[in-house]
């Protein structure tokens, strides 16, 4: 049997490596996406000679490195089984001092551009294809971030959206994770952190891996009877007071 | 305080998207600079995709605008709120004002139609 084929945005680093890395035990070929050129060293990390993780630059909100990262796809696979939308940005502020353009730039990146990306690659998703779209616990509110929150609940809209649209070929699901152990909570003052992890039940801030296995179910033929939903990796934090 | 309300438009792609969310984003931001409430009004087929993956994504980014700032606002008395209706109906926007008007309801979406009764909340 040939190895399934992923493609993952923003996997140079973070929840993006870590998925790779999950993916990449289950036996996926791999294509990771970044803008950062450091992707290509986390491939060779991962695939060391084996031919099985690819690293390829392009940044997805310019339509040219689109192209060319779809018609990478098509020359270099027979098609395409997980998508992980996953590449992503913030750019806080008040609302009173959030300029339009700070406002679309998150827009841009953590809606449009997975949107583009995945309407772009639609001829090549083989049959029982999966795609993975990374929105976030704060798609229900958070204070500074009316630009990223509006982008993770549209991305949830385009996945149910999405998932009606393409079934029964193509599964569309979300995962929504909490405060994760990242190099920005680890840039966090430790009692504004500290406060945080207190209101999470699980007792603990997530690790990229918790995130990365929710990932890797709902790619995965496990989860072949879900599609259009959200999985909330957060410790119990979106029900707790 | 007065209400400002605001009627979405219908993107028909990742260019249009774009473009309607950053006037919304604008309009939200002005009507709260006023002091102004906010109600959005919302086609109902959109908030579970039941139109197109590219009007769900519109419809539910407005959904968490208004959440974002409901939340930003909530120990100021900000009043944000989303009221979806059925694309058919001719509701008024005095109505719309009418249907969200308790004290205290803010950062919520009421659905209106009995089309989603028995769905997913969004
Ligand atoms: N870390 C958390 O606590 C957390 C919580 C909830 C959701 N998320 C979401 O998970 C995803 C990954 O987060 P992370 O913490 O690993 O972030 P990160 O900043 O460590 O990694 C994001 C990656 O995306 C890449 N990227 C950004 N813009 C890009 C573009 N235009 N084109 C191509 N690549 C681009 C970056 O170069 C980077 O490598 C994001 O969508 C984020 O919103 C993260």
């Amino acid at each position: 049997m040939t190895a399934r084929v992923a493609l993952i945005t923003g996997g140079a680093r973070g929840l993006g490596l870590s998925i790779a890395q999950v993916l990449a035990e289950r036996g996926y070929t791999l294509l990771l996406v970044d803008r950062d050129e450091a992707v290509y060293a986390t491939a060779t990390g991962l695939g060391g000679d084996s031919g099985g993780v690819t690293g390829c630059v392009a940044d997805l909100t310019v339509s040219d490195d689109v192209e060319r990262l779809v018609e990478f796809v098509r020359g270099s696979f027979d098609g395409l089984d997980v998508l992980v939308n996953n590449a992503g940005i913030t750019r806080d502020a008040r609302l009173g001092k959030m300029e339009p353009e700070v406002f679309s730039s998150v827009i841009d990146v953590n809606l449009l551009a997975p949107l583009r990306l995945t309407f772009a690659l639609d001829s090549s998703f083989r049959d029982g294809s999966s795609i993975v779209n990374m929105t976030s616990r704060a798609a229900l509110g958070n204070f500074g971030q009316t630009n990223y929150v509006a982008s993770k609940s549209g991305l949830i809209g385009f996945t149910r959206g999405l998932a009606l649209q393409w079934s029964p070929r193509t599964r569309v699901n979300a995962v929504a994770p909490g405060l994760v152990d990242s190099a920005m909570s680890r840039a966090m003052p430790e009692d504004v952190l500290g406060g945080l992890v207190a209101k999470i039940p699980a007792g603990r801030i997530g690790e990229p891996e918790d995130v990365a296995r929710a990932v890797a179910f709902l790619a995965g033929d496990e989860s072949s009877y879900i599609t259009g939903q959200v999985l909330t990796v957060c410790g119990g934090r979106s029900i707790s007071a | 305080m007065s209400t400002h309300v605001l009627r979405g438009s219908d993107p028909s792609d990742a260019d249009e998207l774009g473009a309607a969310l950053e006037v919304a984003f604008r309009a939200i931001k002005n009507a709260i600079a006023n002091d102004d409430a906010v109600v959005v009004v919302v086609p109902s087929e959109d908030l579970l995709g039941h139109r197109s993956p590219v009007g769900a994504a519109y419809v539910n980014a407005l959904i968490g605008m208004t959440r974002a700032v409901a939340f930003e606002g909530a120990r100021v008395g900000w009043k944000i709120n989303t009221v979806a209706v059925p694309s058919t109906s001719e509701l008024t926007d005095r109505q719309a004002i009418d249907a969200v008007a308790a004290d205290g309801l803010t950062g919520q979406v009421l659905t209106l139609g009995t089309a989603l009764v028995g769905r997913l909340i969004p």
